[in-house]
């Protein structure tokens, strides 16, 4: 339904459009003082806006002006109300940026067709921005995924350098053909708006190895899927999951002395995907006070566009993303980890569920 | 002791392979190691070799077109390659082998057994003549165009057209390919590896468990996701996920 706003000073006039452009079958508001309009519009969205020329303290003109001035308003369509062969009036009512005009006194055919005539264009109009703003939307989300860290990167090289140096060549031909496929997968994936969640769960897998060869025995990991998880069916955004493992690894587990383990489980109800990632590490008040001590190391971005990413997606397919964090605590007390849940909506690739 | 021949414009590709061969796969040794499609040709000659490792894209001459030049092939022919998403379709549609480069140890040692098995199994040749022939009949001049395709059953490899293929269904880990005239072959692989191959061959995924020829529907009825006739006269359900799609792939390739 679409919402009329109508400025008049004359409450009979009012009364009147207001019982008309109901029975159009749209919402009316109005507001009897011109200079409380500016105020009614930033309260709520109107499709269409009629405004009387001759008013006091602010006339209609003036006002129209100042409409179409500001930002939010200025694509709203406005119908002018203006005395009976007032030509010079009306100039000045288009030359401002009037959409149409109707003279009083007002007829209820010519007032249907033009309320009508503006709303529907204005909708085609809307449809067409709304579908650009989708289409600039994807992009914007496809430059923001595979922006892999350039820490865990040169981190990955250098482990290989280091099997290299030990002349362990199986073990750097391994860590190589790993580091390969990830950036393979990455580059397959970036542009894809979603992929199978098996794709996903093979990319991690082949990251945590990566992770794990440069931990050497002090990181261990799990990846557990749920049996009721079709995961060829189930879709997910590409390469969303990975930056929560990568903060789970850097700030839990590398700040611990000891092993550390990463447990990654998928879930699922009738609406909703669980991702939670667990890890054993030292938490996350500890992992903020030691990241405040070392001054200029290298920021992650992975979190942070990650948070993008999950604003874009919610509003680019409605909502449903969201992610929790909680502190794992043990029974005496002391906080001995952290959980991650990510939730997502349930996709189906094949409309199954 | 079988002999292979690597075929590889990069120095450090070829000595890279030959040593990674030399340590992990005792029972072929490499005889010879040439940096263009010429002087493959003669190296072949010269040797006989069982296998031959053989780069896609090289200067002077695509690798792909020494398949074409030699006319009793009587070697397995394993692919290397680093990206190259169209050439790894045209190997996979005459299902043949190929490695990523750079290149895995498992990988490796699993392509060298399967051609050695498969040397074991056709001393003729005469399969390998036939999966040649595929790679040569879709390449025409340097780009594709998909007419044949080898299917891996469960007792060797069978040739079709892919104008044949009325349908590909879905049977957990197998697929089974109805034809045109009635036959079925069960195939040793998912759907899944076909959809990729032949989605650009006006085929179309309308279901979990079904892919069928486009140009073998002979009428859509409508429905929550409604389903389609085929020229056979079998009904094929449409997935509601998949239903506006198949409509704009109906559309524009009626056009």
């Amino acid at each position: 339904m679409s919402s009329v706003l109508i400025i008049d000073d004359d409450r009979l006039v009012i009364e009147q459009l207001t019982e008309l452009i109901s029975s159009f079958g749209h919402e009316v508001a109005f507001v009897p003082k011109p200079s409380f309009a500016l105020q009614r519009l930033e309260k709520d969205p109107f499709n269409l806006i009629l405004i009387d020329v001759n008013m006091p303290e602010i006339n209609g003109i003036e006002l129209l002006k100042r409409i179409k001035a500001n930002d939010a308003w200025s694509t709203i369509p406005v119908i002018m109300m203006t005395g009976e062969g007032d030509n010079d009036t009306l100039a000045d009512c288009f030359e401002y940026g009037a959409n149409d005009f109707i003279e009083k006194p007002i007829n209820a055919i010519i007032l249907k067709a033009r309320v009508n005539a503006l709303i529907r264009s204005q909708e085609l109009i809307n449809a067409e921005l709304s579908l650009k703003e989708q289409e600039a939307l994807q992009y914007k989300l496809r430059s923001l995924i595979s922006q892999m860290n350039p820490h865990f990167i040169f981190n990955v090289l250098n482990s290989i350098q280091f099997h290299v140096m030990e002349e362990n060549k199986e073990v750097a031909i391994e860590s190589i053909s790993q580091f390969s496929k990830l950036v393979r997968t990455s580059l397959n994936n970036s542009d894809k708006e979603f992929i199978s969640l098996q794709t996903e769960i093979d990319f991690l897998t082949t990251y945590l190895k990566l992770e794990m060869d440069r931990f050497r025995g002090k990181l261990f990991f799990n990846i557990e899927v749920s049996e009721n998880i079709d995961v060829e069916d189930i879709m997910v955004p590409p390469m969303l999951i990975q930056p929560f493992v990568e903060n789970a690894i850097v700030h839990g587990i590398g700040n611990k002395e000891g092993k550390g383990n990463i447990q990654v489980t998928f879930s699922r109800n009738d609406t909703f995907l669980n991702c939670i990632i667990t890890d054993d590490g030292v938490g996350r008040k500890k992992a903020n006070e030691l990241k405040q001590m070392k001054v200029g190391g290298y920021e992650s971005k992975g979190m942070s566009l990650t948070e993008v990413r999950m604003e874009m997606l919610n509003n680019a397919i409605g909502k449903g993303f969201e992610t929790e964090m909680q502190d794992q605590v043990h029974a005496d007390g002391e906080i001995n980890g952290t959980k991650v849940i990510v939730r997502m909506p349930l996709i189906s690739q094949w409309e199954i569920l | 002791m079988l002999k292979a021949i690597i075929v590889d414009d990069e120095e450090n590709n070829r000595e890279g392979l030959a040593k990674m061969i030399d340590q992990f796969c005792h029972d072929i040794k490499v005889v010879s190691t040439v940096p263009s499609v010429a002087l493959a040709k003669k190296a072949i000659e010269e040797h006989q070799p069982n296998i031959v490792f053989l780069d896609i894209e090289m200067p002077g001459g695509n690798g792909f077109s020494l398949l074409e030049g030699i006319q009793n092939p009587n070697f397995e022919v394993i692919f290397t390659t680093a990206h190259a998403d169209y050439a790894i379709k045209a190997i996979k549609f005459a299902a043949l082998d190929y490695l990523l480069k750079p290149i895995n140890i498992n990988e490796l040692k699993t392509a060298v057994e399967k051609a050695i098995s498969s040397l074991d199994n056709n001393s003729n040749g005469s399969l390998l003549k036939k999966k040649y022939e595929v790679l040569r009949e879709n390449r025409k001049n340097e780009s594709f165009d998909f007419e044949k395709i080898a299917l891996p059953t469960s007792d060797g490899i069978d040739f079709y057209e892919i104008n044949e293929i009325l349908r590909c269904e879905a049977d957990r880990a197998y697929c089974k390919f109805h034809m045109l005239d009635g036959r079925k072959v069960m195939v040793s692989k998912p759907l899944k590896e076909f959809e990729e191959l032949l989605e650009e061959c006006m085929f179309f995924r309308v279901h979990k468990s079904n892919m069928v020829n486009l140009r073998q529907i002979k009428k859509y009825i409508k429905g929550k996701g409604g389903y389609i006739i085929l020229s056979d006269d079998s009904h094929v359900d449409v997935s509601v996920r998949r239903k506006e799609a198949l409509m704009e792939v109906l559309a524009s390739s009626s056009r």
